[in-house]
């Protein structure tokens, strides 16, 4: 027996103290692996400057006394809180999210934010009522929108949360996100939440496909699995926690969630058992239910993806419906509704200035510029306040106040200044004032071919900076959706394009290059943008050299969809947005430098800046669109005329909507001719021009002046007409 | 219910512990053995209760008959009821385990359209009708004392729950003389310490390493199924994940089992020793499943004439109980080409032996450790293209798999996570470097140090840890069942 042939001679001193040794050992070891793995759960994840979605954000700082409606999922699409505010001039909000999340959880976050006053409403999915566990669900989004549940919690509450979360999310949680420097932040995306969906609730006007795990179920599958039903321990506890809040004078009521299909709630026998139960538990705790099972049934017309979601059509009829049972029940709570968008938005722009400016910036680098499209202007400048995402072209900011700080270099010249280039929405320019450290450095003009020039402290050497850009004058910023223009729901103010740390005197010698730069071109400095041909002071706003203004309309920002994340994703192939603009009339002759060009022309990837007499572009390829009119003659032509860089001749490739290509040489001598015959007048003309040959430089790097921009060919003019 | 399972771990075995503390200090060695049978009964019936039956009658129906044989063992008689008894308890295992197998293959060669009979397999069914079986052989062999053959001890041996869903297929004349023996304080102690060692490690090797290798191997081998080619890494990656799961993830749960065991104070036999690091393919047997590999040996190979009647007949031999083996595995071709492969491995390591040593290179081959190496290299490698067929869920798939291991053609591409490739180095350095749970076990059996309490400590710190790491790996959100619960 292999029992006895293991015999050491040190058997019989193995005895219950060894053994509690063994034991000892075991646990000790198993708590000090599992306190670690706390440790490094909390310090990933456990700190936060502001709330980690919309929904606590809403219910953390809208003012009560609210209405708030908490639930999963089937009220965050079912029950429209603004439809509520509306008609009831009360304040409601909807922090319903997902019916995978803990429900005591969800009571635990009431306890701490709702006050006296409030009135919460429950429409709680089936599973609250029955499930005792945590779920995947809401276990793997505690490293993410929900943050808040763990950073809210404190103790053995959160070491039980810590010890729940799989090793997997924490560490590839960093690891598959995004890069922070390409995707919208955690703020913007709840700022586009406070645009778009303020009051919390939202809806999709048709349905979208079956959600996964809905097809093959039944309705009552899908709400109550197989099963058997009955009241949970946690569902118990929860309603203890609930008494507690009551206590403290918050209202809670109970409805019954929306369920949607017309197979639903058939097996009434085992339904009705199980919803009697729930109510009867309910009830004893000294709650009620508002409304009838029934009356939360829709027809299968009224779905979305789940048999939990309404479509829009269902959401407002199921929110009218929920409104009269209010009334009926005489639930509301006092004060008025209050502008909730308004106000998150900027408590959001508060929020952005807690964390501290970061100290890791490298220092500012002096004599070149640092363009705010690229991901590399990140190590130079903190975007820390008011702003957009990186996105092509330039940043965004999202008001008229925003906060920037940089690293002066150690080297800082007597008189340096820094030089800020970019264009407003609308153009034109507007009154800027900057402070730094509470005093106002500079109170000038900024926008449409006017930079304007910070001067920098001597004494702040190899110092992180900040500053405060406000536009005074300019009224409040609206979004590209709200001005009927795009998709965009952003609100925009000022689109900063570049900044250059320099000299004083540098400054002029720039504005010397770019008389040079014209020579070439054989044009005069009249024909560019000098509005202030005097040298810049500081209080002034300095003649802008090349303006790039990317787009006055919306050609370069992103679309967002709904409350989700939103990088840049350019609602076509080719990069430019749906079109709003007029068509081009017969023999128009459209200006490219002119400020009216934006009615009739979309300018998508590949521009530089409108400037006076045209536009440049870069250097390989760069798209157009227009409208053209429903009917042309069979001959019509596009001619386009302009300069090459450098002026030599040069060949170009024009694609038209994708499909022809015309190869052509585009010199200064004379227009190029885009033939229109058999074109389709229905939908917008694109054109897309590349240079199979390409060997532009910058005047730069030919010696010109400093300007780094890659130039190409400089469109002057642009003219429908007849061979 | 797994071993697994937190309604495993924090309610059945802590309270099924507690019981048997109490039956221990308040009860008799029958009192003991009854609670366990009880238990054990109870942990296969949360499977599927309805097999319980199944498990019940089989194990009265043999104990009947194993009571009739020992009335006059090695007789006529007693043979025909040992050939009537391995008849019947072939014929369950068949009707559940291989009729639909057959009827398949009967539609499908003859085109009878007979209806599939779509019986569920009945969990450890493969495990009880061999260790059974063994039991009547033996009966009739006469190497059971007909006072030992009780019926509680009967029930306990083919029912302890640590080794009865998957192993390991323990012997009677192992089992028998332990529930008899009264094992003193310091032993039981030291015993109770080993299992908690042992069932920790094998945690870890199942929930760490096993498991996290399983969504790979699942990947790659599903789209070879799929009827995909893959390109060569993919498909090594593939071949290589499954071939460290099921030795993490089998050898774990026999590690598991065995602690368990040694809970109740009941030592199961070894079921691993570091089968890749064997240099050939008998060795590899050797090592691999090593209480199948002695029942197919004691019960199969040595009756149908083992190395007794001729090389020729040796070879058969080898081949036809490694066939069989392949087929104890489940009813699939798949399964009969696996144990066919190995069976053909066996023959070619026997005949280079026979061949090295008619020319004197026998010893070199042997000794020389560039030959061995090379010869480690050879059979690991026969392993895993085995391997692949024993996994692939369709015999095309495996054929796809080894075609895209070998035949460096461009087909599909299937990344390999950082963590899987992270976690595949090391079970590949856990696997060919480091000592295995048999020589951990044998280390804390044997101290080399004085006693004191730093070895308990020691033990118990690498067994806390490892149980801490199992417990988070365990967090993740898809958990693999034992691979071995399938046979």
């Amino acid at each position: 027996m292999p029992v006895h042939k293991t015999e050491s001679p040190f058997q019989s001193g193995w005895g219950i103290s060894l053994l509690s040794s063994f034991g000892v050992a075991i646990l000790i070891t198993l708590v000090l692996v599992l306190y670690a793995y706390f440790e490094v759960v909390s310090s990933k994840i456990g700190h936060l400057h502001h709330p980690s979605s919309y929904k606590w954000l809403l219910l953390e700082e809208v003012d009560g006394p609210r209405l708030i409606i908490e639930s999963g999922s089937n009220s965050h699409h079912g029950l429209d809180a603004e439809l509520i505010s509306n008609a009831l001039d009360i304040t409601a909000i909807n922090i319903s999210d997902n019916a995978g999340y803990d429900i005591e959880q969800k009571v635990a976050r009431l306890a701490m934010h709702a006050n006296a006053g409030d009135i919460v409403v429950l429409p709680l999915e089936w599973s609250y009522y029955s499930r005792d566990h945590l779920t995947d669900d809401f276990v793997d989004s505690l490293p993410e929108e929900n943050q808040s549940y763990f950073t809210s919690v404190a103790g053995i509450d959160r070491i039980r949360l810590a010890l729940s979360l799989p090793p997997a999310n924490v560490f590839g949680f960093k690891r598959s996100a995004p890069p922070q420097r390409e995707a919208l932040s955690k703020i913007q995306q709840m700022y586009i939440a406070a645009l778009m969906q303020p009051f919390g609730h939202s809806a999709y006007d048709a349905p979208r496909p079956l959600a996964a795990g809905v097809e093959g179920q039944t309705c009552d599958e899908y709400l109550f699995g197989a099963s058997s039903l009955k009241v949970s321990k946690k569902f118990r506890r929860a309603l203890g926690a609930l008494k507690r809040l009551r206590k403290s004078g918050v209202e809670i009521v109970f409805a019954w969630p929306v369920v949607v299909g017309d197979d639903c709630y058939s097996d009434r026998a085992r339904l009705m058992q199980f919803a009697e139960a729930v109510e009867a538990t309910v009830n004893d705790a000294g709650f009620k239910f508002l409304g009838s099972l029934q009356q939360s049934v829709y027809p299968s017309h009224l779905r979305d993806d789940t048999p939990y979601h309404l479509i829009s059509a269902g959401a407002e009829i199921h929110t009218r419906h929920f409104i009269r049972i209010l009334e009926s029940h005489g639930i509301r709570p006092a004060g008025k509704k209050r502008d909730v968008s308004k106000q998150l938005t900027m408590r959001l722009y508060e929020m952005e200035l807690l964390p501290p400016p970061k100290e890791d910036l490298n220092p500012f680098p002096t004599n070149e510029y640092v363009d705010t499209s690229t991901s590399q202007s990140l190590d130079f400048i903190d975007f820390r306040a008011g702003w957009w995402g990186l996105e092509s072209f330039g940043r965004w900011m999202r008001s008229n106040e925003a906060v920037f700080s940089i690293r002066l270099p150690a080297d800082i010249g007597k008189g340096s200044v820094l030089s800020l280039e970019g264009a407003f929405l609308e153009g034109g320019a507007y009154r800027t004032q900057v402070f730094s450290e509470g005093v106002k450095v500079v109170d000038g003009t900024l926008g449409d071919s006017q930079n304007l020039l910070i001067p920098m402290p001597q004494t702040k050497q190899d110092s992180v900076v900040e500053f405060v850009l406000r536009f005074p004058d300019r009224p409040e910023a609206q979004s590209p959706f709200a001005q009927g223009a795009s998709a965009d729901y952003r609100t925009l103010s000022f689109h900063l394009h570049r900044l250059v740390l320099d000299e004083q005197e540098n400054v002029y010698v720039r504005t010397e290059g770019a008389s040079q730069e014209l020579a070439v071109h054989g044009l005069s400095t009249s024909e560019f943008v000098v509005e202030d041909a005097n040298i810049p002071t500081l209080s002034k706003s300095s003649p802008l050299k090349n303006s790039s203004t990317c787009g006055q309309s919306t050609l370069c920002v992103a679309s967002p969809r709904n409350n989700e994340e939103s990088a840049v994703s350019p609602s076509t192939v080719s990069g430019l947005s749906v079109p709003t603009k007029r068509a081009i009339k017969q023999d128009e002759v459209i200006s490219f430098g002119a400020a009216s060009s934006v009615e009739v022309l979309d300018i998508g990837r590949g521009w530089w800046g409108r400037e006076t007499a045209g536009r440049w572009m870069k250097c390989c390829e760069s798209a157009l669109r227009f409208a053209l009119p429903p009917s042309i003659p069979e001959n019509a032509i596009l001619q386009i005329s302009g300069d090459v860089f450098g002026g030599k001749e040069t060949e170009i490739l024009i694609t038209i909507n994708g499909r022809t290509k015309l190869k052509t040489q585009f010199s200064s001598v004379k227009p190029i001719v885009i033939p229109l015959s058999n074109i389709d007048t229905s939908i917008p003309t694109e054109l897309v021009f590349s240079f199979p040959e390409y060997s532009f430089q910058s005047p730069k790097e030919l010696g010109l002046s400093l300007d780094p921009r890659v130039l190409s060919v400089f469109v002057k003019n642009m003219r429908l007409t007849s061979a | 219910m797994l071993f697994t399972d937190p309604i495993f771990l924090f309610k059945f075995l802590p309270l099924v512990l507690l019981g048997f503390c109490v039956t221990s200090l308040a009860g008799t060695r029958a009192h003991r053995l009854a609670f366990l049978v009880a238990v054990s009964l109870v942990f296969y019936s949360w499977f599927k209760a309805e097999y319980l039956i199944l498990l019940v009658g089989s194990l009265i129906f043999n104990f009947v008959l194993a009571t009739k044989i020992l009335k006059a063992p090695q007789s006529k008689k007693s043979k025909l009821l040992l050939v009537f008894g391995i008849a019947a308890n072939l014929s369950l295992l068949g009707v559940y385990k291989y009729l639909g197998f057959f009827v398949l293959n009967l539609n499908e060669i003859f085109e009878v359209g007979l209806p599939d009979p779509a019986l569920l397999l009945p969990l450890a069914i493969s495990f009880f009708t061999f260790q059974q079986i063994s039991y009547l052989c033996d009966s009739h062999a006469g190497k059971i004392e007909r006072k030992d053959h009780t019926c509680l001890e009967y029930t306990i041996f083919v029912t302890f729950f640590p080794q009865l869903i998957a192993g390991p297929i323990v012997h009677h004349s192992e089992m028998m003389p332990q529930f008899k023996t009264a094992i003193p304080m310091p032993q039981r102690s030291k015993m109770f310490a080993e299992g908690l060692l042992l069932f920790s490690a094998g945690l870890f090797k199942k929930l760490v390493i096993a498991d996290a290798l399983a969504p790979h191997a699942d990947l790659v081998f599903a789209a070879a199924d799929d009827g995909q080619i893959l390109d060569f890494w993919t498909a090594w990656s593939g071949a290589l994940a499954y071939t460290f799961q099921i030795y993490f993830d089998f050898s774990g749960y026999s590690d598991m089992a065995i602690g368990l065991g040694l809970l109740f104070g009941i030592r199961l036999p070894w079921n691993f020793n570091s089968p890749y690091k064997s240099t050939n393919i008998s060795e590899f047997w050797r090592r691999w499943h090593m209480t199948l590999s002695r029942w197919l040996r004691d019960y199969l190979y040595i009756p149908l004439g083992g190395n007794r009647k001729g090389t020729a007949r040796q070879y058969a031999n080898n081949f036809t109980t490694m066939v069989l083996g392949g087929l104890w595995h489940g009813a699939h071709w798949n399964f009969v080409i696996w144990g066919a492969l190995h069976g053909v491995f066996l023959i070619i390591n026997q005949l280079f032996r026979f061949l090295a040593g008619r020319v004197g290179l026998l010893d070199f081959a042997e000794r020389a450790s560039g030959f061995r190496l090379f010869a480690w290299a050879v059979t690991l490698l026969a392993t895993i293209i085995a391997w692949v067929f024993f996994r692939a869920g369709t015999t095309h798939g495996a054929f796809n798999m080894v075609y895209s291991m070998f035949m460096m053609a461009e087909g599909i591409s299937i990344d390999v996570p950082s963590t899987t490739l992270a976690v595949l180095c090391g079970a590949a350095l856990v696997s060919f470097l480091l000592p295995n749970t048999k020589q951990i076990s044998a280390a804390f059996n044997t101290m080399k140090f004085k006693i004191s309490l730093l070895h308990p400590v020691v033990f118990g710190c690498f067994s806390g840890a490892a149980a801490g790491f199992a417990y988070l790996a365990a967090l993740r959100v898809t958990q693999s069942p034992f691979l071995y619960f399938n046979f």
